[in-house]
């Protein structure tokens, strides 16, 4: 363990190797399996029905949980900064229906199947995915993504150095991040310091509660669910130094894979390739070359880098088109789903 | 502080409201905000803590049977006593006793000092006996005594009685009548968010004894 529990946080040392995840936001359907493979799993117990460990949402938008950019947490030139903990209806609530009466009572023709939020008992206001292909721009270039996001595994996770108890830790032959369910008490200082807001509170256990990165499948070489289900091809994982892993390819050697908010300080890794949207139409209705997407809007989220690049995105592109071909391109369309699992490929059927 | 010796039931000990503790010279304990500062190196994230605190003072008190020692703790607060939310705290109070001599009450003991508090929550039943040399090992542990805790909420007022048996020790704090320890007390406020070191405390250990 990369943590001694009982230790002084001085003593954090970096784990041996470390697993990302790669998402490409210019495929991403929004078709959530991801986020269900992950529900499916891990968090339909008591007291987890609101948590989605991962989840996708439409960028611009409030995201998931609602707002957490503006929450807090994480460092700013190293320094820890005070967060907050998100409430139940900003976790997505957990809606309830009126199944019974529209489909058993006979009430199919004069009432209307629709939700109830499990918080206030009345027709909810806010809940997960609340603001889907709301999206940013004016016609005629309205804009939107989809963004899939889950805990960053972090090289200096907030959420570890914040628990006084010594409950998290982070494995120091593959850098998950874990919150240990025996030892936690469900303080939640994680909770306020993880600037991603990847920790949830389960109020029935009364314990803080994250993504495993599906350690228990990793340890017997499956990738983890939300990666090895994506529909989209989206997503690719493996160890950062394996320099056959498709991880390593788009993050270090082609380097179009970007964490988000590099700025929070807590070494995230999930790395974004960048979207690179749909072409704009200009002020004569002529389809122009530039992007619906501001690049200031990318550049909030993954920095400096989003312009250099979209340009190797083009570039790389174009030869494609070109009939020349590209390893970068290759990678990202994902001919053989297996190739992106970083080697993690046993089956889950016959291996658990 | 000292603990008297009257001729009481369990029962009657355990209920803060009993007639019996009219007997018990009780004393009023001013409470201030945890120097969180002392964390830093533990949570560096909690020693950001502003506005803990929020009880600024207590009424404490203590008796025995020459079977079991019972502290009773009064404080006024508004009631929170459920988790509502996800970030929803809620009231709780501890009375800490060190296990060695010259364990400190300002770092919950330190290394090989250890120190040993009762420690009761407002949505929790059970007490937990709680062990910690240093706000890093603070450990919550399950079956270790007959530790018991009756609370009722009157008045804008938390009554609290904590008990438990005299002799036994089993790694915890050994307390007989006619010995002597030291005690201290924290109170965490739940509608100020107070949990694990954000609380008030009552400062350093002070003299406490059991009269034969
Ligand atoms: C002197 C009276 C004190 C008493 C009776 C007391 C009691 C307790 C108890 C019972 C817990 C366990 C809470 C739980 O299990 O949820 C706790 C946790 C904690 N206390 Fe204290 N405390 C005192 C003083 C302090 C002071 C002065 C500080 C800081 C300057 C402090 C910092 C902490 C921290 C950081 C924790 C969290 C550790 C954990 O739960 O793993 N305490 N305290
Ligand atoms: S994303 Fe948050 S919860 Fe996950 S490791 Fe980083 S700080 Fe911890
Ligand atoms: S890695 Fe596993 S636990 Fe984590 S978000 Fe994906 S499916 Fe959920
Ligand atoms: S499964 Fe893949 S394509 Fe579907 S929402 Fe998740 S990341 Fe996007």
């Amino acid at each position: 363990m990369a943590y001694v529990p009982g230790g002084s946080k001085k003593e954090l040392r970096k784990a041996d190797r470390q697993l990302a995840t790669v998402i490409d936001l210019n495929k991403c359907l929004g078709c959530q399996t991801c986020s269900v493979a992950c529900k499916n799993l891990w968090t339909k117990r008591p007291g987890t029905e609101h948590m989605r460990w991962a989840n996708v949402t439409t960028y611009p938008g409030k995201g998931y949980p609602r707002d957490y950019e503006k929450k807090g947490g994480g460092f700013r030139d190293g320094e820890p900064q005070p967060g907050k903990i998100p409430s139940v209806i900003d976790s997505g609530d957990n809606f309830q229906f009126n199944h019974n009466e529209v489909y058993y009572e006979g009430k199919g023709q004069s009432v209307r199947l629709h939700p109830v939020s499990n918080v206030t008992g009345k027709e909810p206001e806010w809940g997960y995915n609340w603001d889907e292909d709301q999206g940013g721009g004016q016609w005629p270039n309205p804009y939107f993504f989809y963004f899939a996001r889950m805990c960053n595994h972090c090289t200096k996770p907030a959420c570890l150095e914040a628990c006084p108890t010594g409950a998290i830790f982070k494995r120091e032959k593959d850098g998950i991040v874990l919150i240990d369910q025996d030892r936690c008490k469900g303080h939640r200082h994680c909770v306020e310091a993880c600037p991603y807001k990847a920790v949830y509170f389960n109020p029935v256990a009364q314990k803080s509660e994250k993504c495993i990165l599906c350690f228990p499948r990793i340890d017997k070489g499956i990738a983890n669910a939300c990666n090895r289900q994506c529909t989209g091809r989206v997503r690719a994982f493996g160890y950062l130094d394996d320099r056959d892993s498709q991880v390593h390819k788009l993050v270090a050697k082609w380097k179009v894979a970007l964490p988000l908010h590099a700025e929070y300080g807590t070494g995230p890794n999930v790395f974004y390739v960048p979207p690179m949207g749909a072409r704009g139409f200009g002020s004569d209705g002529e389809i122009t070359d530039g992007s619906r997407i501001p690049l200031d809007v990318l550049e909030g989220l993954f920095g400096p880098e989003v312009r250099r690049v979209l340009d190797v995105l083009r570039t790389e592109r174009a030869k494609m088109k070109a009939g020349q071909g590209s390893e970068l391109m290759d990678i990202l369309i994902s001919k053989k789903w297996t190739d992106r699992f970083g080697g993690f490929t046993n089956d889950p059927l016959t291996q658990s | 502080m000292k603990a008297k010796r009257i001729d009481a039931s369990n029962d009657a000990l355990l209920d803060a409201a009993s007639p019996v503790w009219a007997g018990a010279e009780g004393e009023s304990v001013s409470m201030a905000p945890t120097p969180l500062m002392l964390v830093k190196e533990v949570s560096p994230f909690l020693a950001l803590s502003q506005d803990h605190g929020a009880v600024t003072s207590l009424r404490a008190a203590a008796l025995h049977n020459g079977g079991m020692l019972a502290i009773r703790l009064q404080w006024a607060a508004p009631k929170h006593d459920r988790i509502v939310d996800l970030d929803s705290f809620v009231d709780g109070a501890a009375v800490m006793f060190p296990v060695v001599r010259g364990a400190p009450a300002a770092t919950m003991g330190a290394r090989g000092k250890p120190t040993n508090a009762w420690y009761w929550k407002a949505n929790t039943p059970a007490p937990y006996e709680v062990v910690a040399e240093g706000f890093a090992s603070v450990q919550r542990l399950a079956g270790r005594s007959d530790l018991k805790a009756a609370a009722h909420y009157r008045d804008g007022q938390w009554n609290l009685v904590l008990g438990r048996s005299l002799g036994k020790a089993d790694g915890l704090v050994k307390l007989e009548a006619g010995g002597s320890t030291k005690i201290a007390f924290a109170v965490w406020s739940g509608g100020n968010s107070e949990r694990s070191g954000r609380k008030s405390f009552s400062g350093e250990f002070v003299d406490f004894e059991i009269l034969k």
